[in-house]
């Protein structure tokens, strides 16, 4: 077990223990997201140098009103143990693991810009078909993807993006 | 003693006038002599067989010295030959030995610039490829640059929706 999935069980173990486990998933992808999109409060939260009690008020500052307590204390408790880096890590290995709890496959998607609900249903109902089981599909934008999608389900990467295409177009040009 | 005596001869000859004289000086003569003969002469043949003796005691000497000096001249002649026959010995080796270290100095001097030149080649050779390597590369950089440029600035919406569409239907099919 890796140490994100460790964390991801200690948060899911929050979530049993406050009732509310699809908030705390929601609000731990939101806070992923909100992180990915700003390397100064990368750079804040991941800086170790900072007293682990001023990183846990930038997180809740940051968490003021938009998240439960419990997620609030559960995204505090991993950047104060200096975690900060792993939370987009930890909040797929909560998601994999809630799913697997409904007799779920997860499927993490990354892309550069928000699906619409029409192609998250599309979007699942074909990973449904091919994985033979009920898919939840959680995607993460990341403009590194530039355009098409990313998508891992377990191990299996099925890529999508024009990011490989461009990739691919460099490598045969070396 | 006599030509004293007659010196002071009346007729001033050598003889002198008065027989007498000639006969006590003849007598004194003989005198003197059978002196000398008996006390005089034998120490002087003992002093003239002392050194006879001495001279040839000497000359024995003197001889066995110049056998001992002749013997030391014959070895010392006989070492000056061995030392002699050493010396060319060691320079004969000493030849050999320069002849061989020269020998050897020529062939590995041959083959460092044997390998000087090969690792020079090889160099050269890497050089070559990590350049154009490195060149093909940077090149390689600067299309995809240039590529994502261009895809990142014709990537609008329609086409960001048209691309994830695309990619739903080929995970479906």
């Amino acid at each position: 077990m890796s140490r994100a999935e460790d964390y991801a069980e200690a948060v899911l173990a929050i979530g049993r223990a406050e009732g509310d486990q699809s908030r705390l998933e929601s609000d731990l992808h939101s806070f992923a997201t909100v992180l990915a999109g700003s390397a100064e409060l990368q750079n804040s939260l991941g800086d170790t140098t900072i007293p682990a009690a001023n990183r846990q008020q930038v997180v809740e500052d940051v968490l003021d009103g938009k998240a439960s307590k419990a997620s609030t204390a559960a995204i505090s408790m991993i950047v104060g143990a200096g975690r900060a880096a792993d939370i987009p890590e930890i909040a797929r290995a909560l998601s994999s693991r809630m799913a697997g709890q409904r007799g779920e496959a997860y499927a993490d998607v990354r892309s550069a810009v928000p699906l619409t609900d029409d192609q998250v249903q599309r979007l699942e109902a074909a990973l449904t078909k091919q994985a033979g089981r009920d898919v939840t599909v959680r995607v993460t934008i990341d403009p590194s993807v530039v355009g098409g999608l990313v998508t891992q389900i377990d191990d299996t990467v099925i890529d999508g993006s024009v990011r490989r295409r461009l990739t691919q177009m460099r490598e045969s040009l070396v | 003693m006599m030509l004293f005596a007659a010196a002071g001869a009346d007729n001033g000859w050598f003889i002198p006038a008065d027989p007498k004289e000639l006969y006590w000086g003849a007598a004194a003569f003989l005198v003197v002599v059978a002196l000398l003969v008996w006390k005089v002469l034998p120490g002087v043949k003992q002093a003239m067989a002392d050194r006879s003796a001495r001279i040839r005691d000497e000359l024995v000497e003197a001889e066995r010295a110049r056998v001992d000096a002749e013997a030391e001249l014959a070895s010392l002649r006989s070492k000056l030959g061995d030392s002699s026959a050493e010396s060319d010995r060691i320079l004969d080796e000493a030849r050999s030995q320069a002849k061989t270290v020269k020998a050897d100095l020529i062939s590995r001097a041959d083959s460092d610039a044997v390998d000087a030149r090969e690792r020079a080649e090889l160099e050269v050779t890497a050089s070559k490829g990590q350049a154009s390597a490195d060149i093909q590369a940077e090149v390689a950089n600067q299309a995809a640059a240039a590529a994502e440029s261009v895809v990142n600035s014709n990537l609008d919406d329609a086409t960001h929706t048209e691309l994830i569409d695309r990619y739903i239907e080929q995970v479906n099919s």
